[in-house]
């Protein structure tokens, strides 16, 4: 078989991840071209003219996005990001794959799609475990969104003679209603959506929906990012000052995470010692992330903040056990379990130990690259 | 699909503007090449070699010759960068994750690599007679014994430093091994426009296609001169080196390129300099 791979840019990341796919696929006897952006319509009908392909397998994109795509080409989306799109505006590929979890279950099939979870793998050569003596307590990679402007909360989203409903209206009341369920983490997707359409029914009408992307974004994505990175560095740094930040330079925004701020990754090799020089990694919990992977691969001990999504079968819980792979984060209690995992390096070792064995063993790109193949087969 | 050559562009290269490929040592060179050739049309000349006795620093090696590109080894002394700029060339300029670049080059000599085409270095049994480590090591560090003598990889150094210097003050294409394997069609796009050759998409999957590994070693096993494709991969050092390399890399590092942390990251390049046990 023939495949193309296409993911939407050139940056290290994502050239790891097509990298992998590659190899992986090729381990199987297929031939793949990949390339690190999603081709227009005109260079993606001369790519399959040209190669040829069987299968066309892209990063966040759908087949109805595409103009045209000739018909005996099995197209698979992965869709790891919405950006900003509703989750049914994904349809019409053969196969289609959410990372998030929970997404699946929100996700109304139109066309016969294969409709299925497909978590990241790991790189056993990227992040070849290694034994390093432990140098913070706590460390966080990833970014955060910055902190509202006030141009974009004063973004105006419905507006009708007098009366006018801004976005800092919209997340300030959304902020509200998700705190009083327990906090976003507590509640699965289907929940804190229906709750945003709630304040704008009780602000507007029934019937306002939101068409712009960048606002449906904002409060669907960038809120929910913001106000979780927020809760979990919050309860990190409760526990221990010895707490290191990674990530874009957005951190300096936030005055509270400031002083934490030591720079960004730009490097496999670098995220990886990070990993396996602290003692708890930090994730904030949204199910297996490329770096929850990674951190386990590695032989970091991952510190993860649990969610009602978590027992789901595509939450972290269908693959690692809390306690025994893991350390889950109880948000809502005192730090006590934090401290105790921070003092006792043998017990933080052999969950580190448990979870990189279990991540080699059935999480790499291999295993992931077998079973698209295996869905494949099933068309 | 048709795995013809692809169109050559000959006419669209400036006649103006020379062609100057200077690459390190085991960073990548008959990839790089194959690819220019493709883009270009063009041949790449070298300078005639002559083993241990020609200077990188050398302007006078530097040909300039129409329809060819030129492809060494050089490094960018003062003299060399007057030429290019009198000239008004096009440089390119080839790098590699330098502790890669060691694992590379230790191969080189420990597998003979190029003895079916005449440039076998000959040292393989001294290499397997001191074992990797040591091997590997001499490699860095240099080595002045009777059977073996070698600078160390404190010259390549200085010549990835001196590349990433002089693209901070004459317009130069910077690529990295690591970008040729990783993102090749970008990498191939984006020397393209630097050379402002226009690729169709055609073109650009065929160049990839062409100069995947498996075809290029293919070919050259047609070609009885295979040994030089050994692996391919990005990130051997992972699996090869020791504490002791990557100590000693940093002394060389330190002695011979020290803005070379800088400087490539200021490029974008961090990852030349990127080890797994930083």
């Amino acid at each position: 078989m023939k495949i193309g791979l296409f993911l939407p840019q050139n940056n290290h990341f994502y050239a790891r991840i097509a990298t992998a796919l590659k190899t992986g696929f090729e381990a199987f006897g297929h031939k793949v071209f990949y390339d690190l952006k999603l081709y227009e319509s005109d260079m993606l009908l001369q790519f399959c003219r040209c190669f040829e392909p069987d299968c066309i397998f892209e990063m966040n994109r759908s087949k109805n996005e595409i103009d045209e795509l000739p018909g005996n080409i099995i197209h698979i989306a992965w869709i790891v990001d919405l950006l900003g799109r509703d989750i049914n505006d994904i349809q019409e590929s053969e196969l289609i794959y959410f990372f998030g979890t929970g997404w699946k279950d929100l996700h109304v099939n139109k066309h016969e799609s294969f409709v299925d979870w497909l978590p990241p793998g790991f790189c056993p050569d990227t992040y070849k475990p290694t034994h390093r003596s432990k140098i913070f307590d706590f460390s966080f990679i990833g970014h955060i969104p910055r902190p509202w402007a006030s141009t974009e909360l004063n973004r105006i989203i419905y507006a009708q003679g007098d009366t006018y409903f801004t976005f800092k209206q919209l997340f300030e009341q959304c902020q509200s209603t998700w705190a009083q369920h327990g906090g976003l983490h507590q509640l699965r997707p289907r929940q804190y959506l229906q709750m945003i359409e709630d304040v704008l029914r009780s602000n507007i009408n029934n019937d306002f929906r939101i068409n712009d992307r960048i606002i449906k974004y904002d409060i669907e994505t960038r809120s929910t990012r913001m106000i979780n990175r927020q809760t979990l560095m919050d309860k990190a740094l409760s526990s221990s000052s010895s707490t290191s930040i990674f990530g874009s330079n957005n951190w300096l925004e936030w005055p509270n995470y400031r002083p934490f701020y030591a720079g960004y990754l730009d490097t496999h090799d670098k995220v990886r010692n990070i990993y396996q020089s602290t003692k708890l990694s930090l994730h904030e919990g949204i199910g297996i992330h490329f770096r929850t992977l990674d951190c386990m691969g590695a032989g970091g001990t991952l510190a993860f903040m649990p969610t009602s999504r978590d027992d789901l079968t595509d939450g972290i819980n269908s693959h690692f056990e809390p306690f025994r792979h893991y350390i889950p984060i109880d948000i809502n209690g005192d730090c006590g379990h934090l401290k105790y995992y921070l003092k006792n390096d043998s017990k933080i070792l052999k969950i580190a130990q448990e979870a990189s064995l279990l991540v080699k063993q059935k999480h790499t790109w291999y295993a992931r690259c077998k079973k698209i193949l295996s869905n494949i087969a099933s068309l | 699909m048709n795995d013809s050559a692809i169109n050559i562009n000959t006419a669209l290269v400036s006649k103006d503007q020379p062609i100057v490929l200077s690459s390190v040592f085991k960073s990548g060179t008959w990839l790089l090449r194959f690819i220019i050739e493709n883009i270009t049309g063009l041949k790449y000349i070298e300078p005639p070699i002559k083993t241990g006795s020609m200077d990188p620093c050398d302007p006078t090696l530097i040909h300039i010759k129409a329809d060819h590109f030129y492809s060494w080894h050089f490094t960018l002394s003062a003299a060399i960068q007057e030429k290019l700029i009198r000239y008004q060339a096009k440089p390119i300029f080839l790098v590699r994750n330098v502790y890669d670049l060691a694992v590379s080059m230790y191969y080189h000599f420990a597998n003979n690599i190029d003895h079916e085409i005449g440039r076998g270095a000959n040292k393989h049994d001294y290499f397997l007679r001191i074992g990797k480590d040591n091997g590997i090591r001499k490699i860095i560090t240099g080595c002045d014994d009777n059977e073996f003598k070698w600078k160390g990889i404190g010259p390549h150094l200085m010549q990835i430093e001196s590349m990433f210097h002089f693209t901070t003050i004459y317009p130069c294409h910077l690529i990295s091994y690591e970008n040729i394997v990783n993102s090749k069609a970008d990498s191939i796009r984006m020397l393209a426009d630097f050379l402002d050759i226009p690729l169709s998409v055609e073109e650009v999957i065929r160049l990839v296609t062409n100069s995947e590994f498996d075809a290029m070693k293919s070919a050259a096993r047609k070609q009885n001169k295979a040994s030089h494709f050994r692996n391919g991969k990005t990130q051997s050092h992972t699996y090869e080196l020791k504490q002791q390399h990557y100590d000693a890399m940093q002394e060389c590092l330190d002695e011979y390129a020290p803005r070379l942390y800088s400087l490539s990251r200021k490029a974008g390049f961090s990852h030349i300099l990127s080890h797994s046990l930083a």
